[in-house]
Formats: structure tokens, C-alpha cells, sequence
């Protein structure tokens, strides 16, 4: 399967093991490089260590560090695009209290969001598939 | 072995008991005086436990350790591992569920190296 991003490395960083995991599956059927990581000291070790070239970055901005990763990932690689990780029914990230990431729209323009399941959600693999492959799309447009 | 490239501790509060399906392989390891390894299936995981699908699984019981290999290549030749440590506490027909509270992914030496590399990049602590 042809992904619209081709190629793309896509940095998944989240604290739940199982998402990240899932996304990270669904990235790489679609064609991407998925590079998982569990909090954003490891997403930069890694990326620092291995100079991935980031062109997707997946990351819960609740996270410790998100805004400090997210800073330093674009002015490495000012073409990334950020995908924010959402809680299902939470206030947008933008403006979520102590997310810390309100100066985000200054240090990058192109930013989706992707909502994670809620807990008595089922999961739809094809959904999901379609929902990533959407949003690879819709990245690829922003990059064109 | 595979390093550990950071041991970040996640507080159980935080993580998601959701389970998301997966199919991806894995190697298994009973840990402890049972001498005993192979491989299976991971069909679903969440921050909390992995169910393997299994051939052996009326063999497995007590400590496991798992080894996921993600499929991509760091740098494009270094291996990045899930190492999951947990628990035996269910048989099922096709495989075993394990309670796990001890994750992280590790790199390791290139992929077509016979000595693995020491990657360990960074220890942090909250």
C-alpha cells in the first residue's frame, strides 16, 4: 500500500504503550517509517542519536517536554507536521489549561489533531486505517 | 542483549487499560528456573498487558519476557525492540494474557551485526 506522505518518518509519542503501538502499525501499513516512542526524552535521545528525519510528529501534547520537543523538532526539521493527540470529549489542546503548548501556533503552522479511543470505545481497524490515511493526506497537501 | 535506552518510570494512573489490537511477532522467555523459549503473536496490548497467541501455552506459566521487533530500522540499520516483562495469569485457547507493568523499547547493534552495539543513549528521571 502506496502512503500519500510516501515514505514519511512519523515520531509517535505517547505514554500509552497499546497506542502507540497501534498507531505505529497503522502508520507503517499505510507506508510510513513509525518510530514509537513512550515520552519525549526518548523521542529526542532517539532522534538526536539516529538524526531521524522527522517529517511527522504524533505527539499527546500533555506530555513533560512536549512543548520543548515540539520547539526544538521544528526548527531542526522546519517542514514537520504535528499531529496532536487528543483525549476523546477533552477542550481543544490548543487552549487546554497547562498543556503548555498555547505558543505552538507561533512555532508551527500546519498542525492536525487525531483523538485517541475512549475507553468504552470500540476499535475499527479499517476506521482507523482510513482516519490515519486521511490524515497523511491531508499532511501531504499542507507540504505541497 | 539489547540496551535500555531510558527507563522513564510511567505511573500506573496515567496509562490506558485499553487493549489495541495488534499481529505483530514476538519471542518469548520464561523467566525464572523454567528454561524455556519460542515465539508467538501479540494480539492485542495496552500499557497494562499483552495477550500471545501461542502454540506451548499449557507450558507457560509464572515470569515472561517478550521481545517485539518493530518493524524499522533506526538510521536505517539499527533495530528498535519492545522488551516486556509481566506475569502469566490466564490460558486461553489459542494463547496466554500477560500482566505487565514493565515496558520499554531499547535499541540494539545493526541488524546485520553479530555483536550488538551498546546504544544506551540517555538515563533521565522525573
Amino acid at each position: 500500500m502506496t502512503a500519500p506522505a510516501g515514505s514519511a518518518l512519523a515520531l509517535i509519542v505517547d505514554h500509552d504503550l497499546g497506542f502507540v503501538m497501534w498507531l505505529g502499525e497503522i502508520f507503517t501499513e499505510l507506508g510510513c517509517e513509525a518510530v514509537p516512542a513512550l515520552h519525549c526524552r526518548q523521542a529526542q535521545a532517539l532522534t538526536k542519536r539516529f538524526n531521524l528525519p522527522v517529517a511527522i510528529l504524533v505527539v499527546n501534547p500533555e506530555l513533560r517536554g512536549a512543548e520543548r520537543m515540539i520547539k526544538e523538532l521544528v526548527a531542526e526539521h522546519p517542514g514537520v507536521r504535528l499531529v496532536l493527540i487528543r483525549n476523546a470529549a477533552a477542550a481543544p489542546v490548543s487552549s487546554a489549561p497547562g498543556s503548555g503548548l498555547q505558543a505552538v501556533p507561533s512555532v508551527i503552522q500546519a498542525r492536525f489533531t487525531l483523538e485517541r479511543p475512549s475507553p468504552g470505545e470500540t476499535i475499527s481497524r479499517p476506521e482507523w486505517v482510513a482516519k490515519v490515511r486521511r490524515l497523511l493526506s491531508l499532511a501531504s497537501g499542507e507540504r505541497s | 542483549m539489547a540496551q535500555p535506552f531510558d527507563s522513564f518510570p510511567i505511573s500506573s494512573e496515567r496509562r490506558s487499560r485499553k487493549r489495541f489490537p495488534l499481529a505483530l511477532a514476538a519471542e518469548y522467555r520464561l523467566l525464572g528456573d523454567a528454561e524455556r523459549h519460542g515465539s508467538g503473536r501479540i494480539r492485542n496490548i495496552s500499557s497494562s498487558g499483552v495477550f500471545l497467541e501461542v502454540a506451548d501455552r499449557d507450558l507457560l506459566s509464572g515470569w515472561i519476557e517478550l521481545m517485539v521487533n518493530w518493524p524499522c530500522l533506526l538510521d536505517g540499520e539499527c533495530p528498535l525492540k519492545l522488551v516486556l516483562k509481566g506475569r502469566v495469569v490466564r490460558r486461553e485457547d489459542r494463547g496466554i494474557a500477560i500482566e505487565s507493568n514493565e515496558h520499554e523499547f531499547r535499541t540494539a547493534g545493526p541488524a546485520s551485526g553479530a555483536k550488538l552495539l551498546n546504544l544506551k543513549l540517555l538515563f533521565f528521571h522525573p
